[in-house]
């Protein structure tokens, strides 16, 4: 027996069709590109860039023509693609920290006594490149390194408004800092100690 | 069998004088004592006076000490004795290769005998000596490389990863008797150098002299150290022997389970001395329990030696103390269940908390149970850039809660901080928790402003702090602050210390100005002359180095406030350079006669954000050349002056100097 779907089901089925989930997803490409411009400043000085907000790719939607009709059932929300801003004063304040540290780590990074780890951070990789009376303060420049750039990593987070960002904003330093990292350097991944 | 005589004569062409043909050979087999065994051992008695033995393996401890050893002299009788004399003996060793020498003994029975050896080349000298049940013993290696030295004790199970470069005088004595055993190991270096793979110990140019006693009786160690010269690094150590020569010495029990410190006694140079005894549980090396006692007559070396590097990567990095200090420490399963210490003229100062404080005298005393007064007092101190005066403070320690035993007053800027209560319990977790009550008796705020590094302005700043709290490593005190300043009053609510001890410490508070006198507060910065009164609102004020960096802020005339209301040509002028206008227009014209202007309301607003400074007037402004803009200054009577501001943004910075500009610029002279 067929039966006409009564109009209160209906309306409950378009109801149901539109409740609306809003995913707010982690931009990647643009923290990519944040990360390039903090790295570009810390470990290059000597050709400083602007700083400023990273203007983020376009999003491709999976169908055009489905956001369309749902455009035109529900009035979209105008969310604007998330951009990875980096120039609050607390970004910058650490980012200063990171740069005026530079020149007193470099030296290490070039001998491979501190390498980058596969976390965002650097660490001790050979003390004994280091001379005996060095080696604490070669901790000590590591563990400020680490707290600035943890501190990096949230404040980064913060100044988007997203603080449960810090993780993967510091994933994707992770991997910028390799990227970028001189030749000759050390860095960690999977597998253990490199050298690029 | 035959076969292996003529062998073993062959190999004894090699070192020993030719001989007649008349010999007698016993084959002994294996001898073993104790802890040692040798096998294959031959012994040849050849006419008319010489002895020779040969041995395949010596094992010491059930590894092998010494293969083909070879040994040959000529013998002659003395009274009972056979001596052997002008004798010659080779070896090979694991790990030192073949080792060749002289050798001489005389054996009068099995309780009565003796032998020396000795390697030039190894710097070898050993004698043995049986008289009655006791052994003695006896060997001496000097200048021997230390690397051969860790070959040589690798060889023997004895492995010491790393790499070794230098020199060791190595002397051993020791008796074994039946009953008991002592022995005496001493050894020097000059030169040494050590590195471990892991880097987490390593010397260079080590000068040490070391002496170590065995008693097996009373199973007894006795050690002597002394540090002379180079530098040696035991992670997170670093001791510069050149600078601070150290003394160690040791009295240890070896029982079953334990190692029990009779005493330790350590001495830095002139600097300071350690006094220790613990027990030791020999599983896993855990420290059960021990009491240290420790007199510093020079903290300065002996602290940034000892107590600075177990400070890397928390937020007293870099603590530095001079003065002396004597006290005690008691450890219990590791962890630390009692301290005292006596302070006497200590200056500290931990530079990444900003903290300082200079002439500190007085008891400390903390204890995991149980309360323990303490009472300091302190000459000097700093908060930042703020000074402290002089004062002390009494309070309780105990775990991990503190407690004021007496109301504390701190003496800074002219005035105090009177702390009623403080009670903190859970110190260190993230559960802190704060009982705080507190006033601030009237600071001047002339001086903060010179500390801070502000632009200079009297009056005073005071009031009630009634409570503390901490949250999310945000400590956000209760009450408010009271500035009198400018005729006004400028209240600090939402007090709140972010992060204090953090990478980016910030302060954040909410600001009410009420009733500023412009005269005042214009005659202050040479600003040019306004005369009637403010009020301004800054909330969510954030300062990052005592620099702000976020808030919104909005400053207009005083509603319903009748005082006289008059601005001067260069206050405009200033405000209309603030505003990113031109200045000196007044004086130009026919206006350059007018001193001043009366004006209706003024007022700006700054939204900060991100370095930029979002700004507004006080209402407004009829569009200008299709600009919108507000009025900055909105003017009253005639001539009148009205003040329109059309830039938006403006960096923060720019404004800042734009402001430092006009109060330091002479102003437009009206001609």
């Amino acid at each position: 027996m067929k039966r006409a779907i009564s109009v209160p089901t209906l309306l409950a089925l378009f109801l149901c069709a539109a409740c609306v989930t809003i995913n707010v997803y982690f931009p990647a490409a643009a923290a990519e590109k944040a990360a390039d411009r903090i790295i570009d400043d810390v470990w290059d000085k000597d050709t400083p860039r602007p700083g400023g907000t990273v203007v983020p790719p376009q999003s491709s939607l999976p169908s055009r023509f489905l956001v369309a009709a749902l455009d035109f059932v529900i009035s979209p929300a105008h969310a604007a693609q998330p951009d990875i801003d980096i120039s609050s004063p607390e970004v910058q304040r650490v980012k200063a920290s990171l740069e005026a540290r530079f020149s007193s780590l470099k030296p290490y990074f070039d001998s491979g006594a501190v390498g980058l780890t596969g976390d965002g951070l650097v660490a001790v990789r050979d003390p004994n490149a280091v001379p005996l009376a060095q080696r604490n303060a070669v901790k000590a420049l590591v563990a400020d390194e680490n707290r600035d750039r943890l501190a990096l990593y949230q404040q980064i987070a913060n100044a988007n408004g997203q603080p449960q960002w810090a993780g993967q904003i510091q994933s994707v330093f992770a991997q910028r800092w390799v990227a970028k990292a001189q030749p000759g350097w050390w860095y960690q991944d999977s597998s253990g100690w490199k050298q690029k | 069998m035959q076969k292996l005589a003529v062998l073993s004569l062959a190999g004894l062409g090699a070192i020993a004088p030719r001989a007649p043909a008349q010999e007698i050979t016993v084959n002994v087999g294996s001898v073993a004592g104790p802890t040692w065994r040798a096998d294959n051992v031959t012994l040849t008695y050849l006419s008319p006076s010489a002895l020779r033995l040969d041995v395949a393996t010596v094992q010491w401890a059930g590894r092998v000490a010494a293969t083909k050893l070879q040994a040959h002299c000529s013998t002659r009788f003395v009274a009972t004795e056979l001596r052997c004399e002008r004798g010659r003996f080779s070896a090979t060793i694991p790990g030192w290769g073949r080792l060749q020498g002289t050798l001489e003994g005389a054996f009068g029975n099995a309780e009565s005998w003796r032998a020396r050896l000795e390697v030039p080349r190894h710097g070898l000298l050993a004698t043995l000596q049986q008289s009655a049940a006791d052994m003695n013993l006896a060997v001496r290696v000097h200048g021997q490389k230390a690397e051969d030295l860790r070959k040589l004790a690798a060889a023997f199970g004895q492995a010491m990863p790393g790499e070794f470069a230098g020199n060791v005088d190595l002397t051993l004595r020791a008796t074994l008797g039946p009953a008991t055993t002592t022995a005496t190991l001493v050894i020097d270096t000059r030169s040494l150098s050590y590195q471990e793979p892991s880097g987490r110990y390593a010397a260079e140019n080590l000068a040490a002299h070391g002496r170590a006693r065995w008693d097996s009786g009373p199973q007894r160690w006795t050690v002597q150290a002394q540090g002379r010269g180079g530098q040696v690094y035991a992670e997170p150590l670093f001791l510069d022997f050149s600078a601070l020569p150290t003394t160690a010495e040791l009295v240890a029990l070896d029982s079953k389970d334990h190692w029990r410190i009779e005493g330790l006694h350590l001495r830095q140079g002139t600097a300071g001395t350690l006094a220790a005894t613990g027990l030791i549980s020999k599983a896993g090396l855990r420290l059960e329990s021990a009491e240290l006692a420790f007199d510093a007559s020079a903290l300065a070396p002996l602290f940034a030696t000892d107590v600075q590097p177990f400070l890397i990567g928390t937020p007293l990095d870099g603590l530095t103390a001079q003065g002396t200090a004597r006290g005690s420490v008691s450890l219990r399963s590791g962890s630390l269940t009692a301290l005292t210490a006596e302070l006497s003229g200590v200056a500290l100062s931990a530079g990444r908390l900003g903290l300082a404080v200079d002439g500190l005298s007085g008891q400390v005393r903390w204890a995991n149970t149980g309360p323990a007064p303490s009472s300091l007092q302190w000459r000097a101190g700093s908060i930042g850039r703020i000074p402290l005066g002089p004062s002390e403070v009494s309070f309780r320690a105990q775990g991990r809660d503190l407690e004021l035993l007496a109301p504390w007053r701190q003496p800074l800027l002219e005035g105090a901080v009177h702390v009623q209560r403080l009670a903190l319990s859970k110190v260190g977790l993230p559960q802190l928790d704060a009982d705080f009550r507190a006033v601030l008796e009237p600071i001047d705020l002339a001086a903060l402003c010179r500390a801070l590094d502000w632009p200079v302005f009297g009056g005073t700043l005071g009031g009630q702090l009634p409570g503390l709290r901490v949250q999310n490593e945000v400590w956000s005190i209760d009450g408010a602050l009271e500035a009198q300043v400018f005729d006004g009053t400028v209240r600090l609510e939402n007090l709140r210390a972010i992060e204090p001890f953090g990478v980016l410490p910030r302060v954040a508070a909410d600001a009410h100005m009420r009733r500023i006198d412009l005269e005042t507060l214009t005659g202050t910065f040479s600003f040019g002359r306004i005369t009637g009164r403010l009020d301004g609102d800054v909330e969510g004020l954030r300062l990052l180095e005592w620099k702000p960096v976020a808030f919104d802020a909005r400053f207009h005339s005083t509603p319903g406030d009748h005082s006289r209301r008059r601005i001067s040509q260069r206050a405009i002028d200033n405000i209309s350079a603030i505003g990113g206008g031109p200045t000196g227009l007044l004086s130009r014209g026919f206006l350059s006669i007018f001193k001043d202007f009366s004006y209706d309301r003024m007022g700006i607003s700054c939204v900060l954000r991100d370095g930029r400074c979002r700004m507004d007037g006080i209402e407004p402004a009829p569009p200008h050349d299709g600009q919108v803009g507000y009025y900055l200054v909105k003017g009253r009577l005639l001539p009148r002056i009205d003040v329109v501001g059309y830039t938006r943004e403006v960096s923060w910075d720019t404004l800042v100097q734009q402001v430092e500009a006009a109060i330091a610029s002479g102003g437009p002279q009206t001609q």
